[in-house]
């Protein structure tokens, strides 16, 4: 074959495979999945079904699921499907026009944020959660909140001297001296916690709960830190009423009998 | 396999000659030089004990100074010839400028030092392949068919200057080869070893008078063949011996009983086209089956009642119009047909 | 196809490949901004952890090297079914997901695990969380490349010279020095460059292992890793900074092999 009839031919074949890569390059990001780890919730059982799309915060990924599951079983209808990630992520999708239909978040700010740029309607406060310190049983070598001060090494996602913590700032600092991690998130600080390779780590109450080899130890008043998990709905969910629904769900039984459970608290008083 | 080998070397440079049985020959070199390991026997050299496999002794390679070039001359490839030379002296932790320097002047390599063995030709890398082998002082040097790879112009030239040093060093040596004329030139033993085994061993000119096999008569490229004698001579001191459909007449003091083998070599044999036969003994009109030229002489396979090969000058095969297929009459003296 | 044809589309694709290979590169490069970079450059915290990279890394390498090298020796000159196996578990790391590398290292090494009361028994109470274990965590992920390269290395260097070696009167560790290390040098080279940019780069199995201190033992893909969830444009610039010493090094190496070969 001459060469005339061999190039177009040639130029068709490479302009197929760059337009390829840019499609694949172009297409929408897929529907969120639940990160690796997280359990996936069950398919539909007919594709009849509403889907509600909630966003909410990692540390509620082991109660969330059986919340969705007791709420299915009330509404058939229903089919809950759960994202589970950081605050600031889920935010960042959110942001970026991934559709949802209720966001709950670990942190104020993220839902404010999003309710004055307009995408979410005003958030509700949902539940509480408070910065303990978990010691290990496995090494024992810290049993109080001061002990960590003088020795052992201790772990955790962020600096404690982040927070107020007014008259105890000697205190605060040789505690820092002893932190050898701050560990990614906090189910990471708690197993290094857990292994007994940190003797303690800053957690939250919640990650601490039904967690073996440790022991939570509250902090003292002066440095006590609550989390405050708000809820909202989304202002443009396609099911606004199943949305309202999942909310007010999430304040009644059985709901708040698993949040409890999983050492949430609401926000009337521990 | 199974490969035995009874050699008792004096210790001056002999030949071993190798049969075609290629693992053999390499396998013998291989146990001498301690890099296989005999599963019975013993090995000694010079009064030393190498290997005895009853008394479990087996000298490390490094240890047996046994010299060994291989087909490939297996030159470092990241050293320069100076380097490859002193290499065995490095090894042992050794500096002798002077003998280095010595062997790259008697290889002709004296200009060469700094290059890459890539650099250099194929006759040259196994010059120095065999400089290389003597600077680590061999008590005996193992050739494995050094020459084998270089094109047919150089061999002759490189075998030369390689003899002409081991001469000089008085080092003695063992070639490995499968050409007889190579054999003949390196030394005044050759060793015939077919299958794996010894057949014939003893000086180059015993084999091409008296070769012990047809394989032995083949390697020197002698007639060869088997008959059987017929009682009573033909005229004094001449006998005929039956070999298959043919008589030959052979010249022997004592009268021959049995079966006898007969050696013929190629250029006692006359060849012409025309002559007819006549009563004269051992003519036979035989076909031509191929010709070779060898140097200015013709080599001729006849076949017919007889199948001999001969060599006759090119100018009288050029002359006589031999052709394969063609007819000729060969004829040889009976004095030229030794009985063995 | 004419040859011209053929050549003209392996181009093509070739660019077409390239320009994914780049693209990510090139828009690091895009989005870091230049303002930051100089206020990242200025933070003692970020030369920390470029100390902390390239040292840990070299460390890594350089125990790598003399501990892989006669192991790869070893397993390149032997043959049957052990040898095979061996190798086959000592690559085993290149497959496993780095966070999987961190929790065996965490379960051999830790202070209530494996080999926890040995160490501390030895005078060592913490392996984990300490800057050994960053170079350890690096160590067990980036190993596998230069033993893999230094077994490739050995195994190419024709037996015909080692025979010559032996028969010229040198015993195996002089054939090693004079022969082999000079014949492989090119495969080790290259793969103790490889194992130490893997080192560089390592982030699961030292946040694993190593944890995350600053000043201590946070690198720069730890660093990149954090600040990533915060504060990407800062993120970005680390990356970019992470890139730039990378390429750098590898350039130098190479130039200083280059060198050494000639």
């Amino acid at each position: 074959m001459n060469e005339r009839n061999r190039h177009p031919r040639t130029a068709w074949w490479v302009g197929a495979a760059a337009l390829g890569l840019c499609l694949a390059a172009c297409q929408p990001l897929p529907q969120p999945v639940p990160p690796v780890g997280q359990p996936v919730p069950p398919p539909p059982a007919t594709p009849a079904k509403v889907e509600l799309l909630v966003f909410a915060a990692a540390s509620l990924g082991d109660v969330l699921p059986k919340v969705a599951a007791a709420y299915e079983k009330q509404h058939p209808d229903v089919h809950v499907v759960l994202n589970l990630a950081g605050t600031q992520q889920l935010r960042a999708q959110v942001e970026s026009g991934v559709a949802v239909d209720v966001f709950i978040s670990a942190n104020p700010i993220h839902s404010e944020k999003l309710h004055d740029k307009g995408l979410l309607e005003a958030p509700q406060m949902f539940v509480r959660n408070r910065l303990i310190l978990a010691v290990s049983t496995r090494s024992g070598r810290v049993k109080s909140f001061t002990d960590l001060a003088a020795q052992g090494r201790g772990a955790g996602r962020e600096d404690p001297a982040r927070h107020r913590h007014a008259g105890r700032e000697d205190l605060v600092r040789k505690i820092r001296a002893n932190i050898v991690s701050y560990e990614e998130n906090v189910q990471q600080a708690a197993s290094k916690v857990q292994l007994g390779e940190a003797d303690a780590g800053f957690l939250y109450l919640t990650d601490a709960a039904f967690k073996t080899d440790l022991k939570v130890i509250e902090l003292p008043r002066p440095m006590h830190v609550e989390a405050f998990y708000t809820k909202a709905r989304s202002a443009h969910s396609g099911h606004a009423a199943e949305a309202a629904e999942f909310l007010a769900f999430l304040a009644r039984r059985p709901a708040v009998l698993y949040l409890d459970e999983a050492g949430f608290y609401p926000m009337g008083g521990p | 396999m199974n490969l035995s080998v009874d050699l008792s070397v004096p210790l001056e440079k002999f030949v071993l000659r190798a049969a075609f049985e290629l693992r053999g020959k390499t396998t013998s070199l291989d146990c001498i030089a301690g890099l296989r390991r005999p599963q019975a026997g013993h090995i000694l050299l010079d009064g030393d004990v190498l290997f005895d496999r009853d008394a479990a002794i087996d000298l490390p390679v490094a240890e047996r100074r046994v010299g060994y070039v291989f087909q490939d001359p297996s030159l470092f490839p990241h050293l320069s010839a100076y380097r490859n030379v002193a290499y065995p002296l490095k090894a042992r932790g050794v500096r002798d400028r002077a003998r280095v320097e010595d062997l790259l002047e008697r290889f002709g390599l004296a200009g060469y030092r700094n290059r890459l063995p890539e650099e250099l030709s194929g006759g040259e890398q196994q010059r120095l392949a065999v400089a290389r082998a003597l600077a680590a002082g061999p008590r005996l040097l193992l050739l494995d068919e050094p020459f084998g790879a270089l094109d047919a112009a150089a061999r002759p030239i490189v075998r030369g200057e390689v003899l002409k040093v081991l001469e000089e060093q008085g080092i003695p040596s063992i070639l490995v080869t499968h050409s007889f004329e190579e054999a003949l030139g390196f030394g005044p033993d050759v060793v015939v070893m077919e299958q794996g085994s010894v057949v014939q061993w003893g000086p180059a000119a015993e084999l091409l008078t008296q070769p012990t096999s047809p394989f032995a008569a083949a390697l020197a490229g002698v007639n060869h063949w088997v008959g059987r004698v017929e009682p009573g001579a033909v005229e004094p001191d001449h006998y005929r011996v039956r070999v298959g459909a043919v008589a030959i007449v052979v010249v022997a003091d004592q009268e021959p009983v049995g079966q006898v083998a007969l050696a013929l070599a190629p250029d006692e044999i006359h060849l012409a086209a025309d002559p007819p036969l006549d009563s004269r003994p051992n003519r036979f009109r035989l076909v031509v089956e191929s010709l070779a030229p060898e140097g200015a002489a013709m080599r001729v396979r006849l076949g017919g009642p007889l199948n001999l090969t001969a060599l006759c000058p090119t100018t009288v095969a050029l002359d006589e119009g031999f052709a394969v297929g063609g007819d000729v009459t060969a004829s040889f003296e009976p004095a030229a047909v030794r009985l063995c | 196809m004419n040859n011209r044809a053929f050549r003209w589309t392996l181009g093509s694709l070739g660019l077409l490949y390239g320009s994914f290979l780049l693209l990510p590169l090139a828009a690091l490069a895009w989005r870091a901004s230049p303002q930051i970079l100089w206020s990242e450059l200025m933070r003692p915290e970020t030369w920390s952890a470029v100390a902390m990279s390239l040292t840990s890394a070299t460390i890594a390498t350089l125990v790598t090297v003399a501990g892989g090298l006669p192991m790869a020796y070893i397993l390149a000159t032997s043959e049957g079914r052990w040898t095979r196996l061996a190798t086959t578990i000592l690559e085993l790391p290149l497959v496993l997901p780095p966070a999987v590398a961190g929790l065996g290292l965490i379960l051999a090494f830790g202070r209530y695990q494996l080999l926890g009361p040995l160490l501390s028994r030895l005078g060592i109470e913490h392996v984990a969380l300490t800057r050994t274990a960053v170079v350890m965590a690096q160590m067990l992920v980036s190993a596998p490349l230069f033993f893999r390269a230094a077994r490739t290395a050995f195994g190419m260097v024709p037996e015909r010279y080692l025979r010559a070696s032996a028969v010229l009167g040198a015993r195996e560790a002089t054939t090693f020095r004079l022969v082999v290390l000079p014949l492989a040098r090119g495969g080790l080279v290259g793969g103790a460059l490889l194992c130490w940019a893997r080192a560089l780069g390592e982030l699961g199995a030292t946040l694993m292992f190593a944890g995350n201190l600053p000043g201590v033992t946070r690198t720069m893909p730890t660093a990149i890793y954090i600040k990533a969830q915060s504060d990407i444009t800062t993120a970005v610039t680390l990356s970019l900074l992470l890139l730039l010493l990378s390429v750098a090094a590898l350039l130098a190496a190479r130039q200083v092999a280059g060198e050494a070969a000639s």
